[in-house]
């Protein structure tokens, strides 16, 4: 195996990386969006507080979708520079990573200390 | 030597540009695994604020607020999730640095940290299993 060869490997299991974390901000979404939903139906007393989880579980899902779009972005960028002989460790898609999760979770955080 | 750090050629430790490729991708791969754990303390955390709910209404008793102390433990462990994600952030910075100056002398502080903060994430959800009785 050339070492052309295992470098597009290595950007390979990358992409397939950021794929299963854009799935496990979907999952989440999910869960938290339908669980929102839930807890509409059971409400009973007006003291259990209003209810952000479908906006909050919304905003993984879209999270998630950008999360496989910059994989997409940044697996061919990666591919193009692999093949030039010239990769450029760009760190955007894993800032921009970490602030969509930073601000999803100290959302819910807001939310959950807010009412619940 | 340069106070024990141990630096080589300038690309790939020395292997060249495929090396230095291979380490920035697996630096990539190693964050968003640290960033996969903070979204699932995201997730634990809500699961555990809204469970009692759910047990209420299977019991069919009044659906009312998280208890204080399940929801002290909720918002714990929901504030990890976003906190892992920033330490990942500035560990995927420092190693991606080290990578470029093909320095080969680990500093495990950062991920020591991160550890300890996941372990004593989990400790907080042992705490509320025992609890509840689990």
């Amino acid at each position: 195996m050339t070492a052309r060869a295992r470098e597009h490997f290595a950007n390979e299991r990358t992409v397939l990386a950021w794929t299963r974390t854009a799935i496990t901000f979907m999952g989440l979404g999910f869960v938290v969006a339908r669980f929102g939903i839930f807890l509409r139906q059971i409400e009973t007393a007006p003291e259990t507080g209003t209810h952000y989880s479908g906006v909050i579980g919304i905003g993984l899902v879209v999270a998630g979708l950008g999360t496989a779009a910059i994989s997409v972005l940044r697996f061919f960028r990666a591919r193009t520079q692999i093949d030039a002989g010239q990769f450029q460790a760009e760190y955007w898609p894993e800032v921009s990573l970490a602030a969509m999760t930073g601000a999803i979770g100290v959302a819910l955080v807001v939310y959950l200390a807010a009412n619940g | 030597m340069n106070g024990g750090e141990q630096r080589l050629s300038p690309a790939g430790r020395g292997g060249g540009e495929g090396v230095r490729t291979r380490d920035h991708l697996a630096n990539t791969r190693t964050f968003l695994s640290w960033s996969r754990i903070g979204l699932v303390l995201i997730g634990i955390g809500y699961v555990i604020d809204k469970y009692s709910l759910v047990v209420n209404v299977v019991h069919h008793r009044p659906v009312t607020t998280t208890p204080a102390a399940d929801r002290a433990v909720a918002l714990v462990v929901t504030l990890a999730g976003p906190l892992l994600s920033g330490g990942a952030c500035l560990r995927f910075l420092l190693a991606r640095w080290r990578i470029e100056r093909a320095e080969i002398r680990t500093h495990p502080l950062v991920d020591a940290g991160l550890i300890v903060g996941v372990s004593l994430t989990l400790v907080a959800v042992l705490i509320y299993l025992l609890r509840i009785g689990a």
